[in-house]
């Protein structure tokens, strides 16, 4: 086993064949569909994409409703991750249980409590109604706000995980400095706290925007494609499965993976990310 | 020191407030389950079991959940071997595209599974292969590779290098080394694999709509169906089944310390 070649061996080989039959084929088919159909061809249907106000504004919509659940998601997680990070042993595995134990479930069954939760008959709108907030007891299902509080719970253990992944053992010993020097607790966590867990943030942010870019399930039920919570991947759906019209579908699929490509590239560029990621491959922990 | 402890508090509560909300839609939907209405209600005004028994007696229910078994045990089997092999062969490859080849076989993670989705429905109604029980499970597969290849990847260290080393000089050869070596050593890895593995596929909703047509209709599938068209508390009973199973093989599977 200590034989180290240059070569592709035929453990890596086959599973490379594998993923070559199941991933690359179905992406070519893509690529095929997109490019070549009876009706027009690539350029053609990637023009319409760019131009039909109907494709851009669904293309735009995508993109910020991902921007506000990254965003909240990762106004949520950090008090999250601080309570994490400071909380005695006990406690913290208590709550990380929580968290993983929520990640286990299936993405369609929290998707669908909060159906339950967001429409006319529960607690939440009755309470909301109660203390004056909405002038009826109304139904959320369906809007862009469900939407996006849906993904955001959905997403929120990813942020919390990246993010507590990168602080510091020590940072409650890092805490009991910072106090003794007289710092304020606002100067510790603006200071201290977050500069050290940005690391963590910012893959979070990206992890998180990709995941919202192409998601399906959450928005497809809690909004239905009604209004300003269509997204690319409902539209994806809606061609292909409803309309039959594959080659917008296919045009569609290839311009997110595209994008979400682009944005995965333009993440793993900084160098911090490439020493990172040699780090595991070389099982070394400190690379230089 | 009045401000310090005001603001540590309010951080603390906000972060209270957030593990809440991330735990929210669980709770609710445990109590929902045994109402004994038929619509769905927070909270239940009258408590039944009979949405289980419509769960159990129906061919509706029951046979997509077995099938959703079915097809993730095996998938997850294909996943691991693949995993390993994976792995196993990243070990031995020094080469310039180890990233790249790393990267690659991570990428069904964060691509979306819409998109993989449709491209296979093309290629597999092309190939004749559309709503077959061959076509999920080499779905689930490919999804369950990139999981079973990081797990096994950081249980494969220079001990277990030397190991197969030392098997070597008693004469075995690799794969004699590798089947009474290698993996009696990490067979518990190789279980939380497969379990992770096993998760992914039976929870997994995005392929299956796309690749399964009237005969291989999986639990996730007939879930987001019966969500989006006629929302019956069934549904909220399966997603408690559901719920239920994970947490139960998650905790079989590390508790067992004598496997």
């Amino acid at each position: 086993m200590n034989y180290k070649g240059g070569h592709i061996n035929i453990q890596l080989g086959s599973v490379l064949f594998f993923y070559a039959l199941i991933l690359i084929v179905p992406v070519g088919f893509l690529a095929y569909y997109a490019a070549a159909d009876k009706t027009g061809s690539l350029s053609g249907s990637l023009h319409q994409l760019m131009t039909d106000g109907l494709y851009v504004s669904v293309l735009l919509n995508t993109i910020y409703i991902s921007l506000l659940v990254t965003v909240t998601t990762l106004l949520i997680a950090y008090p999250v991750v601080f309570v994490l990070a400071h909380a005695s042993n006990k406690w913290r595995n208590i709550m990380l249980l929580a968290v993983t134990s929520s990640m286990w479930i299936n993405v369609l069954v929290r998707s669908f409590s909060w159906i339950i939760l967001l429409s006319k008959g529960s607690p939440l709108s009755a309470a909301l109604y109660f203390f004056k907030l909405t002038s009826t007891e109304t139904s959320f299902t369906y809007t862009r706000l469900a939407v996006v509080v849906g993904m955001c719970n959905i997403l929120l253990p990813i942020m919390i995980f990246c993010i507590s992944s990168a602080i510091p053992r020590k940072i409650g010993e890092l805490r009991k400095v910072s106090q003794s020097m007289a710092a304020s607790a606002w100067f510790y966590f603006a200071k201290v706290f977050i500069p050290e867990s940005i690391r963590g943030a910012i893959a979070g942010c990206l992890l998180v925007f990709l995941l919202s870019l192409g998601y399906y399930i959450t928005p497809a039920l809690l909004g239905g494609g009604h209004g300003d919570t269509m997204m690319i991947s409902l539209l994806i759906e809606q061609q292909v499965n409803q309309l039959g019209n594959w080659q917008m579908g296919a045009t569609l699929s290839v311009f997110l993976m595209g994008a979400i490509l682009l944005v995965l590239l333009i993440g793993l560029l900084p160098r911090p990310v490439r020493l990172y990621l040699s780090t595991v491959l070389t099982h070394r922990s400190h690379v230089k | 020191m009045l401000n310090r402890i005001s603001f540590t508090w309010l951080i603390k509560l906000m972060g209270v407030l957030g593990l809440l909300f991330v735990v929210l839609p669980v709770i609710i939907l445990v109590p929902m389950s045994f109402t004994d209405s038929k619509y769905l209600q927070f909270p239940p005004l009258s408590y039944s079991l009979r949405w289980y028994s419509h769960f159990l007696t129906s061919a509706e229910w029951f046979g997509p959940f077995l099938k959703s078994v079915l097809i993730g045990v095996l998938s997850a089997v294909l996943a691991v071997s693949g995993g390993l092999a994976a792995a196993l062969g990243i070990r031995i490859y020094h080469g310039r595209w180890k990233s790249a080849i790393v990267l690659f076989i991570l990428s069904p993670v964060f691509l979306p599974p819409i998109t993989i989705g449709v491209g296979m429905l093309f290629t597999f109604s092309k190939l004749g292969l559309f709503d077959s029980y061959l076509s999920i499970i080499l779905a689930h597969t490919l999804l369950g590779i990139p999981f079973a290849l990081v797990i096994i990847l950081s249980a494969l260290n220079r001990r277990l290098d030397e190991l197969m080393d030392a098997a070597a000089t008693f004469g075995a050869t690799a794969s004699y080394a590798l089947f009474t070596v290698l993996i009696p050593e990490i067979r518990r890895n190789l279980l939380n694999a497969w379990l992770i593995c096993f998760l992914v596929s039976f929870d997994e909703p995005v392929l299956s709509l796309f690749v399964t047509g009237s005969n291989t209709k999986t639990l996730p599938r007939q879930l987001f169906d019966s969500v989006r068209y006629d929302l019956e508390p069934t549904s909220a009973a399966v997603a408690v089944v559901m719920i239920v199973i994970s947490t139960a093989l998650t905790l079989l599977f590390s508790k067992r310390s004598k496997i």
